[in-house]
């Protein structure tokens, strides 16, 4: 009995992690809430099936749309629905974020408010002194420094996809990727609403019921250790006395 | 530390940070000039663990791996630059940007600092000054006598002195911009010094190559009252929050340890 509940102990522990990064992480703009999946498996075996094992997986990361917060700064972007910005680590490395707080680093480069260069139509782009503005479809316009008018031209576009989210799986460094690893196509359908930033999707009240939950959880199994160790000692001190 | 203590003290310590933020927006809501902070969080590395093979009924996927998160940590607070509304005032020395750019002034020592603070004055030797005192550079004097003081929109500064004809040009105020502001370093006043990441200065003229324009008055902070209101009462039920985790995870800690033999 010991044993089934502590593998209850375990799956408990491992969504109670996952609840509390999700409770952390209210605050970091496109973040997607991680998800588990609680399952059962009996186990099989000679005469009446007593025992079965719960398992939990990684349940992937919740797709849902963040909202969309006004923040009136022109280099702020959120996407409108459904959708991912393509970056590029500084290591090289392509994935894909919905993180939009851009600014130009020190060389000039369009990136995010955590350093990935975004990409456009051929890799990262740079942005010449000027006036620019992003526009609702990801083209990036210049009003170039050196001109006497105010006649802007198309510098870039941000390369905006649009994959079925089920494809898409989270890496360990918090951006995503394709499950195929593939670097997909810009999807010019997609739409950016500039001056916004995407907040988490993290509900917190789905947070605190979680928790509750689990802890419920935890007590229980806990009571059931208790109860069984009990048990145990009494049926030892039974055999003392005899 | 169990992981979900781990966890729930970046959790605790983000929170506290951006209450501390709001509340640094909020107390300066009526500083001339202010430019509001944010802060830029994000979640710490994933670990991704395999399950132990656990033989499952065909009809079910293999389990795949568990991911571990580790948290939040707040990357860097910065200043957002957007422009804040200008108020008109009765006096000429009054001056706001709107637009891009920053009065350059000396902090002495050799040292130069940048401001959007534009309520300047003369000191005793005629010098344009801020309201700190600080010499604008380049520096532009102004002479007891004069009258009709008028900074334009280009940053020419004008006068008229009794027994001169017409008006004398003092000189004109420059601006500096960056190519990101954002990541200029506020030393406090109101004042902020480059950076790595706000870029070199770029001098200029007013109203020409990108640079604003000034207007007479004085430039409010960019906060939004009821936004940052908002985010408060936010940021604090998300701390109670937090720190209830907490507490009963640490409970939970003791409860296990308890429990081994």
């Amino acid at each position: 009995m010991s044993y089934t509940s502590m593998e209850g102990l375990s799956t408990v522990k491992y969504s109670q992690m996952l609840n509390a990064n999700n409770l952390a992480n209210i605050n970091t703009w496109g973040y997607k809430a991680q998800k588990s999946q609680n399952f059962c498996v009996l186990i099989e075996g000679e005469g009446y099936q007593t025992k079965a094992y719960s398992q939990v997986r990684d349940g992937g990361f919740d797709s849902s749309l963040g909202r969309n917060e006004p923040t009136n700064n022109p280099l702020d972007i959120a996407l409108k629905g459904h959708g991912w910005i393509e970056v590029e680590k500084t290591n090289g490395e392509v994935a894909y974020t919905r993180r939009g707080d851009l600014r130009l680093n020190e060389q000039s480069f369009l990136v995010n408010g955590v350093g990935d260069y975004i990409r456009g139509e051929s890799g990262r782009i740079f942005i010449p002194e000027g006036d620019m503005t992003i526009q609702k479809d990801g083209t990036i316009n210049i009003v170039p420094l050196s001109s006497d008018n105010s006649s802007s031209m198309v510098l870039d576009r941000i390369k905006l996809v649009k994959p079925d989210d089920s494809m898409m799986v989270r890496r360990d460094d918090g951006l995503f990727e394709m499950k195929s690893k593939e670097i997909l196509n810009m999807d010019t359908s997609v739409n950016l609403e500039v001056g916004k930033l995407e907040k988490s999707n993290v509900n917190h009240i789905e947070v605190l019921v979680n928790f509750i939950n689990l802890q419920e959880k935890f007590n229980f199994n806990k009571k059931v250790m208790d109860v069984e160790s009990r048990a145990k000692e009494s049926s030892s001190n039974l055999i003392e006395l005899k | 530390m169990s992981g979900v203590l781990s966890i729930a003290k970046t959790a605790l310590d983000a929170s506290q940070k951006k209450i501390a933020n709001t509340a640094n927006n909020l107390a300066n809501i009526n500083t001339k000039s202010f430019k509001k902070g944010r802060l830029i969080f994000q979640d710490t590395m994933y670990r991704k663990l395999k399950q132990s093979g656990v033989e499952v009924s065909d009809d079910q996927h293999a389990p795949m791996g568990i991911t571990l998160g580790t948290g939040v940590k707040l990357v860097a607070s910065e200043k957002i630059f957007t422009q804040g509304e200008i108020k008109k005032t009765s006096n000429p020395y009054d001056i706001a940007i709107q637009g891009r750019g920053f009065f350059k002034v000396s902090l002495g020592n050799g040292t130069v600092g940048y401001t959007r603070e534009g309520n300047l004055k003369t000191d005793s030797s005629g010098n344009l000054v801020t309201a700190n005192g600080l010499i604008l550079e380049p520096g532009i004097r102004i002479p007891d006598d004069a009258d009709n003081i008028s900074i334009g929109k280009n940053g020419v500064v004008k006068f008229t002195r009794s027994g001169y004809t017409g008006e004398i040009i003092a000189g004109t105020i420059e601006l500096t911009k960056f190519i990101n502001p954002a990541g200029l370093e506020p030393i406090g006043e109101n004042l902020y010094i480059e950076t790595v990441a706000s870029g070199v200065p770029i001098d200029g003229v007013p109203n020409e190559n990108g640079f604003g324009y000034l207007e007479q008055g004085l430039e409010m902070a960019n906060v939004n009252t009821v936004e940052e209101l908002v985010e408060l009462m936010e940021g604090q039920q998300h701390y109670q929050h937090v720190s209830q985790l907490f507490k009963v995870e640490k409970e939970n800690s003791q409860t296990l340890l308890g429990n081994t033999r």
